[in-house]
C-alpha cells in the first residue's frame, strides 16, 4: 500500500568508509607520490563504483571507460587539493569534522554529476519537483537479490533518478544533502526517490506491474 | 567467489544495492594516474576557447533576447549591492561540503593498514591553504541582513529552476549546430563548477546570493543559446559562420 516517504533508520555504510592514517595524508599533502598511490589504491574502487552507478554505465565499454574517467579526474583533485582539506584523516577523530573518506566520496559525486550535466542526461529530469512523494513500502522484488537485473534495472532508469537512488540508498545522503549536490529541492529528492523505486520495482517484476 | 548472497532476499532497497557487487577499474589505473600527475602543469593551458565562437554566442543571444531580466534583477536590493562587491567569488569544485551524510551514521571500515601514527595530528588545519569561499574571514558572523539575503537566494533559486524547465523544452541535440553544441557544453562545465561551489559547506549567505546570480545568469546565457539555434533551425538558418566570415 502507498505510503509517504518512511525516514530510514540507519544510512547505509558507504563503500568509501575507509579510514586513512593522519600520517599517511601528511606525507600526501608533502607531495610524496607513493604515499598517494597508498591513498588511490584504498580509493579506486569505491571511486569507480560509484561512478558507474551514477552514470548507468555498468555495461559496456563506453561506461567503464566514463568511469575510468570520473576516477581520474577525482583522485586528480584529491592530490592538487588535499592542501584545503580541513577534515580529519578518520571519522573518530577531529570533534565531528568530515572525514577524509567523505570528503574524496564528495569530490567524486561532483565530478559524476558534472558529467552527466555535461552530457545533457538530466534534461528529461527537471519537471518532476511536484511528483507525489509516495513509495510501494511491500517487500522487495526477490529478482531484487540478483545482480544481474538490478544492475539491468538501474541502467533503464534515467540518469537523476538513478543517482538519487544511489546517493540515497547506497551512501546514505539526506534528502536535504541530495538536494544540495544536485541543486535541486528536496521534494526533488523525495519524488524521485519515490518514483525510482516503483520503477524499480517495476522492471524486475514486469508480470506484477502489467497485471 | 561470489559477491552476492543469493540465498538471501534483500529487506530493502539499501540491502540489494549493498549486495551489487563492487565493480573494479580496469588495470593500469594508477599508471594512467602518474601520467596525469605528471602532466599537470601542461594541464593548466589547455582548452583555449576560440574567440570567435564566445562571438558568435554573444550575437545569438542578441538575434533572440528570449529571456527578460526580471523586475527584481532591475531593482537591486542593498544586499544585492553587498553581493556585488562580493562578486567573483573563487569556483572551486573541491571542497568538503557535504562530505559525511547527516544520516544517522554507520559502520567505517578500519583501515586495512594500520599506521604508526607518529606525526602530530596538527597538519589538517593549513592556515597557509588557498582561501575558500567557506573560508572567508568575516563571513562566520551572524549577518543582519540574512534574511533579505535568504530570501534573495530562494528568489534566485526559483528563476534557476524556470530556467531548468526552459532549457529542458528548448534543448534538442538531434538539430545542434557543432558550434552552437560545444558552446552550450562549455556553459553547462561552468554551471556545473558554480553548483560545486555552491555545495560548500560553511558558505556565507552573501556569497551563496553570489554564486546564484552567477547561475541564473550563465543559464539564461546558456538559454539564450539553445533556444536561438531552434529558433535558427526552425526557420532553416543557420549562422554558424556568418560572424566571422567576411566574403
Amino acid at each position: 500500500m502507498p505510503t509517504s516517504v518512511p525516514p530510514t533508520a540507519e544510512a547505509p555504510r558507504s563503500s568509501f568508509a575507509i579510514d586513512v592514517p593522519e600520517a599517511l595524508l601528511a606525507r600526501v599533502r608533502a607531495g610524496e607520490r607513493a604515499a598517494f598511490e597508498q591513498i588511490y589504491r584504498r580509493f579506486e574502487r569505491p571511486v569507480f563504483n560509484l561512478a558507474l552507478r551514477m552514470l548507468g554505465g555498468a555495461h559496456g565499454p563506453d561506461g567503464v571507460e566514463e568511469a575510468s574517467d570520473v576516477l581520474q579526474e577525482t583522485m586528480l583533485k584529491v592530490f592538487n587539493k588535499i592542501g584545503d582539506f580541513r577534515g580529519a584523516a578518520s571519522a573518530g577523530h577531529g570533534d565531528g569534522a568530515s572525514p577524509f573518506w567523505g570528503w574524496v566520496r564528495q569530490i567524486a559525486v561532483n565530478e559524476a554529476l558534472m558529467r552527466l550535466r555535461g552530457q545533457r542526461r538530466h534534461q528529461h529530469d527537471v519537471a518532476l519537483e511536484d511528483d507525489e512523494f509516495v513509495v510501494d513500502a511491500g517487500p522487495l522484488p526477490t529478482a531484487a537479490a540478483d545482480a544481474a537485473a538490478l544492475n539491468r534495472a538501474l541502467a533503464r532508469l534515467p540518469a537523476a533518478t538513478r543517482s538519487v537512488l544511489w546517493l540515497y540508498h547506497a551512501e546514505g545522503y539526506t534528502h536535504e544533502e541530495i538536494a544540495s549536490l544536485m541543486q535541486r529541492t528536496p521534494s526533488f529528492s523525495k519524488s524521485q526517490l519515490a518514483r525510482g523505486g516503483r520503477r524499480l520495482r517495476e522492471l524486475l517484476e514486469p508480470e506484477k506491474a502489467h497485471a | 567467489m561470489p559477491d552476492t548472497d543469493h540465498n538471501q532476499s534483500p529487506a530493502d532497497w539499501s540491502g540489494a544495492f549493498a549486495a551489487l557487487p563492487m565493480e573494479t577499474p580496469p588495470a593500469g589505473g594508477w599508471q594512467r594516474m602518474q601520467r596525469a600527475l605528471d602532466a599537470t602543469p601542461a594541464r593548466r593551458s589547455r582548452r583555449q576557447w576560440p574567440m570567435w565562437l564566445a562571438a558568435a554566442a554573444i550575437g545569438a543571444v542578441a538575434l533572440v533576447p528570449v529571456l527578460h531580466r526580471t523586475g527584481s534583477d532591475t531593482a537591486p536590493t542593498p544586499a544585492s549591492n553587498e553581493v556585488a562587491a562580493h562578486k567573483r567569488v573563487p569556483v572551486d569544485t573541491s571542497r568538503p561540503p557535504l562530505s559525511v551524510s547527516k544520516r544517522p551514521e554507520t559502520r567505517v571500515a578500519t583501515t586495512t593498514e594500520p599506521a604508526k601514527q607518529t606525526e602530530p595530528a596538527s597538519s589538517v588545519a593549513n592556515p597557509e591553504a588557498t582561501p575558500r569561499v567557506a573560508a572567508v574571514p568575516g563571513d562566520t558572523t551572524p549577518d543582519p541582513r540574512a534574511g533579505e539575503l535568504h530570501e534573495e537566494v530562494a528568489a534566485l533559486q526559483a528563476q534557476s529552476a524556470q530556467l531548468e524547465a526552459l532549457l529542458a523544452i528548448a534543448r534538442d541535440d538531434r538539430v545542434a549546430s557543432a558550434s552552437g553544441a560545444a558552446l552550450a557544453v562549455e556553459f553547462d562545465r561552468r554551471i556545473g563548477r558554480i553548483d560545486a561551489s555552491l555545495s560548500q559547506p560553511g558558505l556565507a549567505e552573501v556569497d551563496r546570493v553570489a554564486l546564484w546570480q552567477a547561475r541564473v545568469s550563465t543559464m539564461r546565457e546558456l538559454a539564450g543559446i539553445e533556444t536561438t539555434q531552434r529558433w535558427l533551425q526552425s526557420s532553416g538558418e543557420r549562422y554558424d559562420g556568418a560572424l566571422v566570415s567576411v566574403d
